[in-house]
């Protein structure tokens, strides 16, 4: 580059008389010099400084960042599996349920087998026999057996017409709820067919049949049984409300009577006194 | 020799100017000459022999491939061991798919149960036989709060009205209209106690069927609203209960009514039997 440099500077000097050779050779000499100028030099870099530096962000950054993943990872795992779910737990509450079944579950049904029947005449121990059944099948024998043992109203004309309808309306009353309650034992009885096959389920040794995970499902099933339950003690609720106003307007009725009874008496005792 | 040498350098000397003055005359074509000869003159380029720098990339490149393999590869493979052993423990120990799908059977046979209670419950139970017992008893027995109004007409075709001022004196007036009242609120909270009783059972049905698509993971949230509906049941059921305690408050309160009712009368007697026998 140099020595080109020189030969075009010579031929310049060459012709120096004529500016317009001069120009010329100072033209050619430019063209000459850009065409074997060297192209821009790369900057100064180190290559072995560059690969160690990426190799120890590798090692040294993502390595690192790695082995805490793998630490955290590794204490969810000991978390779930020590902490949260250790199997031997899992297994401690099933043995525990199946503990509690074996020593209650027997004893309670047991308990409930005893139906105390004490009536002693016909009539009576029919109706008692019907309304401590828990059975739901023989429902429509109640008001004949109940009529049996209480006897029907009586006849028009053999008793006051308030009375007739107050002894009916007891009677229905009565009737009614008894009804309900044959129900209601029925109902009982699913429920703690419901409940033994609930818990039965969770105390279950086998893990695909009841795990952790799965319980959650069978306590929403459980607590809607559990409204549904509350729905039936509030139907039975009803009915003693219908008994006890019945109980109550039944004697404010007697009640009015005795009154009624009363100012009519004291008027004609009034009108008697009077006439003497 | 010298002369040799001599008569050579005078050849030079002369074939040099020669070539000077050739080119001081033409000195644009030696120029261009010159021009031509930078352009085809060979460049300088890098051989096909592997220069240093290509060895050390190499070297350096194999250097990470190592490294990725060992300390990147080696990372992951560890954590997708904990990540497997994770996963496996939580398909076989807390949610095995068969466990959930017995949990799923648990609540349709939960459901089973209590479709026969409705059913058995839906029994009519009516056996009032009279005209006025039954009108009353059919509307006590409806489940249905648009029969609340009626409760009074048929209260009242059963068990009379309050006796007028003429036929009774006003502290028994006011008692047989306590009682009346009581048992009358009585029964009508009785009738809407049963039809809120079959809205808790219609909506503990939907919430049962609910719990038949859910999954372990939102079952908590549907047996948070069952959690909430069972308060509000056991609201319901204190409901009833208190009026329940209203009725007996009063009963209680009637018989404590005729005691007072019947000294005062015994003393109203006694002065009126004096009154006479001084008369006399």
């Amino acid at each position: 580059m140099l020595l080109f440099t020189a030969l075009f500077g010579g031929l310049m000097l060459l012709s120096i008389e004529s500016r317009r050779r001069m120009i010329a050779v100072l033209l050619i000499g430019c063209i000459a010099i850009l065409g074997v100028s060297p192209p821009p030099a790369q900057a100064q870099f180190c290559l072995p400084c560059v690969i160690q530096a990426v190799l120890a962000t590798i090692s040294q950054t993502i390595g690192n960042w790695l082995s805490v993943i793998n630490g955290v990872v590794s204490d969810i795992r000991k978390l779930y599996e020590q902490t949260i779910w250790p199997i031997s737990a899992i297994n401690l509450a099933k043995s525990q349920i199946q503990s509690i079944i074996a020593r209650f579950r027997g004893v309670i049904q047991s308990i409930m087998t005893i139906n105390p029947h004490t009536a002693t005449l016909p009539n009576p121990a029919a109706l008692e026999n019907i309304i401590r059944n828990r059975g739901t099948g023989d429902l429509g024998t109640v008001p004949q057996v109940y009529v049996n043992a209480f006897r029907p109203v009586p006849q028009a004309g053999a008793i006051a017409p308030q009375d007739r309808d107050m002894t009916d309306m007891d009677d229905a009353l009565a009737q009614d709820n008894l009804m309900l309650l044959k129900v209601a034992d029925q109902a009982q009885d699913l429920e703690l067919q419901a409940a033994d096959q609930i818990e039965s389920l969770v105390g279950n040794p086998n893990i695909n049949v009841s795990a952790p995970g799965s319980s959650s499902l069978i306590t929403a099933a459980a607590v809607s049984a559990e409204i549904k339950s509350q729905a039936i003690m509030q139907k039975m609720m009803a009915a003693m409300l219908r008994q006890e106003a019945g109980r109550v307007a039944h004697d404010n009725a007697i009640r009015k009577r005795t009154a009624t009874f009363a100012g009519q008496l004291q008027n004609n005792m009034t009108n008697v006194l009077q006439h003497k | 020799m010298r002369d040799q040498f001599n008569q050579w350098r005078g050849k030079a000397k002369t074939g040099s100017m020669h070539v000077g003055r050739w080119i001081r005359r033409h000195t644009v074509l030696a120029a261009l000459a010159l021009l031509l000869t930078v352009l085809i003159s060979p460049r300088h380029i890098q051989g096909q022999v592997p220069s240093p720098c290509c060895a050390i990339l190499a070297a350096g490149l194999g250097t990470i491939n190592s490294t990725l393999g060992s300390v990147i590869g080696g990372g992951l493979q560890a954590i997708n061991t904990v990540l497997s052993d994770i996963s496996n423990f939580e398909q076989t120990v807390i949610w095995p798919k068969q466990a959930i799908a017995q949990a799923l059977g648990m609540a349709g046979q939960i459901q089973g149960f209590y479709a026969q209670i409705r059913t058995i419950f839906q029994i009519p139970i009516a056996t009032a036989t009279l005209q006025n017992p039954r009108q009353l008893e059919s509307i006590l027995l409806s489940r249905s709060p648009g029969q609340i109004p009626n409760t009074t007409g048929g209260y009242a075709a059963v068990y009379g009205v309050v006796p007028t001022p003429q036929n009774a004196p006003p502290p028994v007036r006011d008692i047989i209209d306590m009682t009346d009242a009581v048992a009358q609120d009585a029964m009508e909270r009785a009738i809407a106690i049963d039809a809120i009783a079959d809205q808790e059972l219609a909506a503990a049905d939907q919430i049962n069927t609910n719990v038949q698509s859910a999954t372990p993971g939102s079952a908590p949230i549907i047996e948070a609203q069952a959690d909430a509906w069972l308060v509000r049941a056991h609201a319901y059921t204190q409901s009833a209960l208190a009026d329940l305690m209203r009725v007996r408050a009063i009963d209680l309160a009637n018989n404590g009514a005729h005691l007072k009712l019947g000294s005062a009368w015994a003393v109203t007697t006694q002065q009126n039997v004096s009154t006479t026998l001084q008369h006399k």
